[in-house]
């Protein structure tokens, strides 16, 4: 599923609508002003096309809305999605480490085959790779199983093509149109 | 008396209250296939209660004629004890339909008007090959209870020897990985989870049922091997995945491998714990995304494995999160007004060039774009971790964007941009002036 250009669309003007309401605040600031507050729309722009159906979504609006809240605020109500920012994320998955640590000494000491090792290697590592998708992904922490944090990452993957695809665009009719 | 001994049997197995009793107990027919189509139904209550032990399939099934109705009816009636498992009534005509063991009558009883004990009668009867028989009323899916189905009878019945114990939650799972496997990603998956707490309210081996029922139904071809009905609605989706090429020969079940993570139905001689069903259906689920994944993260068609795969995954959400910093760092500082003019930006169809032109745009310009004046050792970094990325994994061009030949000369050319442009001040006096001086410099640094 690519990037479509409706979704290209509406993304832009969210985003625009949010940049509106951020710029008298952001006026002659610093750069990184600047870039936070187009990076913090666009985020917010982005996580409103999914209307607070996928969790990704709701735990980026969290993030932010934590940094800014009252602009985010203002934002969501401009693009109308004042129901995301009140949307409860499922409860953060947290592993005790001494439970872990304790269970995993008990399974070692088990003695396993070669090709037993071979495999628990690969569920090891893709363990690993797991968790660091977790932390990749927004709110990768409140997604219980694996199964929802692929289908998360795919849409959260998507979304941010969407996000990458305008922003470059802009950013190339913006040059274009400063070199003219 | 035969029938009355059966009777006995069939009392003595009723476990009524084990409605979700872990499907590895379920055995229907396990020993011996049934060749000869029988007309009636000999109602095993296996649908919910573990029966090998007392029951010998073969017994049943051969004693049981339609007279026997009758019989079981009552005393299915006397232990149905169950209330919130009783199924409506259209459930009980489409459980009624299928039917391991009435080759061509199939079609007759169906049409039948059929009260409610027999119908479940038959559908316990039925659970042990209930693949490919499952009418598809609730799935919604639209596709009529051909008589396809009703070809697959007898290898169905031969097929029915295997145990078959059914998972409640893989059923579920099962027919979400195969509504979103039909029906495309989002839609699919909306509709499978309407399907799933549809589902979760019966039967899980109802649930089976119509999964292998609508597996079938997409196939339709006369496929006696469940597995393989399962695996060639998967095929389309894994084209590549051994086991199904290897399943999509008119072997039997029975013969076949018992390997495959795609086959949610427990095989002969494999463990029939519902947890390792379970967790094959997980692992199916896991997999269908993976490939959606795959589609969507350039380069990783050759990849297979679920690390390396997750990994490539990573840097590349990773690498577009950067390159929203990026991007929006460059938007700063081209436009400090941040008055950005929509209309006069897609007057010049900057949009559309975009889309249009994306993967045939020259990357080196498109750099040059990139590089803001930026405080020097944050661009560096971020930029060579970008660099390294981008020639670490094998990104095809994406939307104008990193292109391999391009890597080689990244990081070189990078630094030299960043030079010109950190020499251009990153905090103009006039925001103008240093954008349009800032930008030829580089131009002039980067272009080729």
């Amino acid at each position: 599923m690519q990037p479509t250009s409706s979704m290209k669309e509406e993304f832009l003007k969210k985003w625009q609508m949010g940049l509106q309401i951020f710029r008298p605040s952001i006026d002659n600031t610093s750069v990184s002003e600047r870039k936070k507050a187009i990076k913090l729309s666009a985020d917010v722009a982005m996580a409103s096309l999914r209307k607070g159906t996928t969790c990704w979504s709701r735990a980026l609006i969290e993030k932010t809305a934590t940094e800014d809240n009252f602009l985010v605020r203002q934002m969501l109500t401009g693009i109308k999605a004042e129901a995301l920012i009140n949307k409860k994320l499922p409860k953060k998955i947290v592993c005790h480490r001494k439970i872990v640590r304790r269970s995993k000494k008990i399974l070692r000491r088990k003695s396993r085959s070669a090709s037993e090792e071979a495999a628990v290697k690969a569920k090891r590592l893709v363990k690993r790779r797991t968790q660091g998708l977790r932390n990749v992904v927004p709110g990768g922490e409140f997604m219980s199983n694996d199964i929802l944090l692929l289908r998360e990452t795919l849409d959260y993957i998507v979304s941010l093509q969407t996000q990458v695809n305008v922003m470059r665009s802009i950013v190339d009719a913006a040059e274009a149109g400063i070199e003219q | 008396m035969d029938l009355s001994e059966e009777k006995r049997n069939l009392d003595a197995t009723v476990n009524y209250d084990s409605v979700n009793n872990p499907p590895g107990d379920w055995r229907v027919s396990g020993s011996n296939p049934v060749s000869a189509p029988i007309d009636s139904y000999p109602p095993s209550e296996n649908l919910i209660s573990p029966c090998p032990s007392s029951c010998s399939p073969s017994q049943m099934m051969d004693s049981f004629g339609q007279s026997l109705w009758g019989n079981i009816d009552r005393s299915l009636e006397m232990g149905w004890n169950l209330p919130n498992l009783l199924p409506p009534k259209g459930f009980i005509e489409r459980a009624a339909r299928f039917s391991l063991f009435s080759g061509g009558n199939f079609s007759d009883m169906v049409n039948q008007p059929l009260v409610n004990p027999e119908s479940i009668g038959l559908f316990l009867q039925g659970g042990g090959t209930m693949q490919g028989q499952c009418p598809s009323n609730e799935l919604n899916v639209g596709e009529p209870h051909n008589d396809a189905s009703i070809g697959l009878k007898d290898p169905n019945v031969r097929s029915s020897e295997q145990a078959k114990p059914n998972v409640p939650g893989s059923g579920n799972v099962s027919e979400d990985t195969q509504s979103s496997g039909g029906n495309g990603q989002k839609g699919g998956e909306t509709s499978s989870k309407g399907f799933d707490t549809k589902k979760r309210k019966r039967n899980g081996q109802i649930s089976e049922v119509h999964q292998s029922h609508r597996s079938q139904q997409s196939e339709e071809e006369g496929d006696n091997n469940g597995d393989k009905k399962r695996n060639d609605e998967q095929s389309p989706n894994s084209p590549g995945n051994k086991t199904n090429s290897g399943k999509q020969q008119g072997k039997q079940t029975s013969d076949s491998p018992k390997d495959g993570y795609i086959h949610v139905r427990a095989r002969r001689g494999q463990a029939t714990n519902s947890h390792s069903l379970a967790e094959r259906v997980r692992r199916e689920k896991i997999s269908e995304r993976m490939k959606f994944l795959q589609d969507l993260v350039p380069g990783c068609n050759k990849v297979t494995g679920k690390a390396v795969m997750l990994d490539e995954i990573i840097n590349y959400v990773q690498s577009l999160q950067r390159q929203v910093e990026f991007l929006s760092m460059k938007l700063a500082t081209v436009n400090p007004q941040m008055d950005f003019n929509l209309e006069g930006l897609l007057a010049k169809d900057g949009l559309q060039l975009r889309a249009g032109s994306s993967s045939s745009t020259p990357f080196p310009q498109n750099m040059s774009m990139v590089y803001p004046p930026l405080p020097h050792g944050f661009m560096q970094q971020t930029l060579s971790n970008i660099g390294r990325t981008i020639s670490s994994a094998p990104l095809s061009p994406m939307n104008g964007g990193f292109k391999r030949q391009e890597t080689n000369g990244w990081e070189s050319d990078l630094q030299n941009v960043i030079h010109v442009n950190y020499g251009a001040g990153d905090i103009p006096p006039d925001p103008q002036a240093a954008g349009t001086a800032s930008l030829p410099a580089a131009n002039m640094k980067v272009e080729p």
